[in-house]
């Protein structure tokens, strides 16, 4: 995966992020912070931290949580928390190792870029944290589930969200969006499409796609001001609005080749199946066709705290740099480009 | 309308493009012209001249409607099958207006400069007398809103009533209201599991009114209850703009419609 060659690109992407951040995103040591402070928060609201003072085997960590069902993800969740340094592990078991979590609590006061994620932490802290529990019992939950969706629709308007959805449509570019059909896969609560739609002064045709018909109606009945008159996103001429398959057994309802675009903002880390899903794009887009896509992308392919974390939430894991250029080369991508480490631009190759 | 009035209407229509209705108010006769449309063209008074009909025998008043604070719309409900109709807020008079829902569709009329609102879904009907100005987009959302309509019976349904006043008083600030109303108006007679704890730890801002409106049905009740439960105009609106929100969310679970409707004691 190449970086962005267009320098004059690369510096308006630059400049935007510092202006929107005060430095500049991407960096994988605030990412080490945020995700590591949420794993602190939900082992904390479990009891698991006071539980370890003292050095705990495997096996009583197993037992004080209760009938853990999926052991993989617990083993991964000790793994990621001694790597980190957040616990030590000794012959005698694992044991919290206090120095450092506050040191991470302290380095995520210092970063004012996660006051805007702040959203996940009190999640984190009042329900989230069941969550978890109950996923490593082995219960089932996605995106779709009351806390998740709960979760995310609180982030709607997210700075550092919405930022991070403005930079992908800056890496696509305004010119060559405007006037083209758009999928906006994943498109959430309403706030991105409404996004996307003012980034191109209303000049496309998009199409609002997510995988749960519950979000989409909360997305169709989103209320959006236009030039200072509310409407709801429905009622906007060029937006119409599609439910898909969360296990994307059945294709997307759209035409081999009917889009110019397909935008994809922080939506495949959430799926096991995020492989079929980028197949299906490269089969509704055009030829020369372009794919934005914002995922968090990891340099080695090892677990992270990242993926611990998603997979406590209900979510799924992030790819490395190389298995998702892979991908991406796979299904029919070309000439694929990223800037930082989560945003990314490829275009379907022309058959011609 | 009789049958052979709508015939005549009819013909009239395709004769002249337009047809006369005459509205007695004892006296004086009104006549509103309307088109294929059901746009009136012309509406002028006129001198009683047609032998008058005795409406009030045909119609029979039902319960007076459940009163809503400082809601004060003025809304005919009827039911064209059972020939039964309750007033809110309306007045006298309110029998010259039943033929308006005769033609079985949803129409606006303009009579004497006023203009009413004729809502039709099934059997059921409303005619809404418009104090503020023509608006396309609140006439369809309110057609809608009436068209999802279950098997109810409108003059004597409280909770609907109770909905449907609340978004007529309200409809001038947020004409999307009464989409909103709809998604409620839908599940009335069935109960909801509401996830009280998680709505109230929820960061979103529901607002303390609206937890205070779940909390006070339990855990499981009737979407009645919860109608009944929002004691004023402001409330009702937050209920009514976060009923889609807490479905869609899962925070309120609907199951079945199960035995008869609740009412408020």
């Amino acid at each position: 995966m190449a970086p962005l060659l267009n320098p004059f690109l690369r510096a308006t992407l630059y400049f935007k992020t510092i202006q929107g951040l005060g430095k500049v995103w991407g960096s994988r040591k605030i990412a080490h912070v945020m995700y590591t402070n949420y794993v602190i928060t939900i082992l904390e609201k479990l009891g698991v931290v006071s539980f370890l003072e003292e050095p705990r085997s495997y096996d009583e960590i197993k037992t004080f949580l209760g009938p853990v069902e999926r052991e993989n993800l617990l083993k991964n969740l000790l793994d990621v928390a001694v790597r980190s340094g957040i616990m030590a592990q000794h012959d005698n078991g694992f044991k919290v190792n206090y120095g450092e979590i506050e040191k991470l609590k302290d380095l995520k006061k210092r970063f004012t870029q996660l006051k805007d994620v702040d959203a996940v932490y009190r999640a984190a802290e009042r329900y989230l944290s069941k969550t978890a529990l109950e996923i490593l019992r082995g219960k089932s939950k996605d995106r779709g589930s009351p806390e998740v969706a709960l979760t995310y629709y609180w982030q709607e308007n997210n700075r550092i969200f919405n930022l991070g959805r403005e930079i992908l449509l800056l890496l696509g570019g305004k010119r060559r969006l405007k006037g083209k059909t758009i999928l906006d896969l994943g498109c959430r609560f309403g706030t991105e499409p409404f996004l996307i739609l003012k980034f191109l002064d209303f000049d496309c045709s998009l199409i609002a796609a997510d995988f749960y018909s519950t979000i989409i109606d909360e997305c169709r009945n989103a209320e959006v001001n236009v030039d200072g008159t509310v409407k709801r996103l429905f009622d906007l001429g060029n937006i119409s609005f599609l439910t898909l398959d969360p296990k994307v057994e059945e294709p997307f309802p759209l035409d081999d080749g009917s889009v110019d675009v397909v935008y994809a903002f922080q939506i495949l880390q959430w799926y096991p199946s995020a492989e079929k899903i980028v197949e299906e794009c490269a089969r509704v887009l055009k030829d020369g066709g372009l794919l934005l896509v914002s995922t968090p992308l990891k340099k080695k392919p090892k677990v992270t705290t990242q993926d611990v974390f998603f997979s406590l939430v209900g979510g799924h894991g992030g790819f490395t740099v190389e298995e998702f250029d892979a991908l991406l080369k796979r299904t029919g991508f070309t000439r694929v480009r990223a800037f930082s480490s989560a945003f990314i631009r490829a275009e379907k190759r022309s058959r011609t | 309308m009789d049958d052979y009035e709508y015939e005549r209407f009819q013909g009239d229509i395709s004769e002249n493009g337009f047809s006369t209705f005459s509205f007695d108010h004892g006296d004086h006769v009104l006549e509103v012209s309307i088109n294929a449309d059901e746009q009136v063209v012309a509406a002028k008074a006129s001198p009683w001249r047609f032998k008058r009909r005795d409406v009030s025998s045909a119609w029979k008043r039902v319960q007076p409607f459940f009163p809503v604070p400082n809601v004060s719309a003025k809304v005919l409900f009827l039911n064209r099958r059972k020939r039964t109709y309750c007033d809110a807020n309306w007045g006298d008079e309110s029998q010259s207006f039943f033929p308006l829902v005769e033609s079985g569709r949803s129409a606006r009329y303009v009579v004497d400069g006023v203009e009413y609102w004729v809502f039709v879904s099934g059997e059921n009907a409303m005619i809404v007398k418009r104090s503020g100005g023509w608006s396309e987009d609140l006439f369809n959302h309110l057609a809608s809103m009436f068209s999802s309509l279950g098997l109810v019976d409108v003059p004597s349904d409280f909770a609907l009533q109770k909905v449907i006043l609340s978004v007529l008083e309200a409809s001038a600030d947020d004409p999307y209201l009464a989409l909103d109303a709809a998604r409620i108006i839908e599940d009335l007679g069935k109960r909801v599991e509401i996830d009280l704890d998680l709505i109230t730890l929820s960061p979103v801002p529901f607002g303390g009114d609206l937890i205070d409106i779940l909390a006070s049905v339990g855990r499981e009740a009737p979407v009645d209850a919860l109608i009944f439960s929002a004691s004023g105009i402001r409330d009702m609106v937050k209920l009514l703009k976060s009923y889609r929100l807490l479905k869609n969310l899962n925070l309120i679970r609907v199951m079945e419609r199960t035995g008869s409707r609740w009412h408020p004691s």
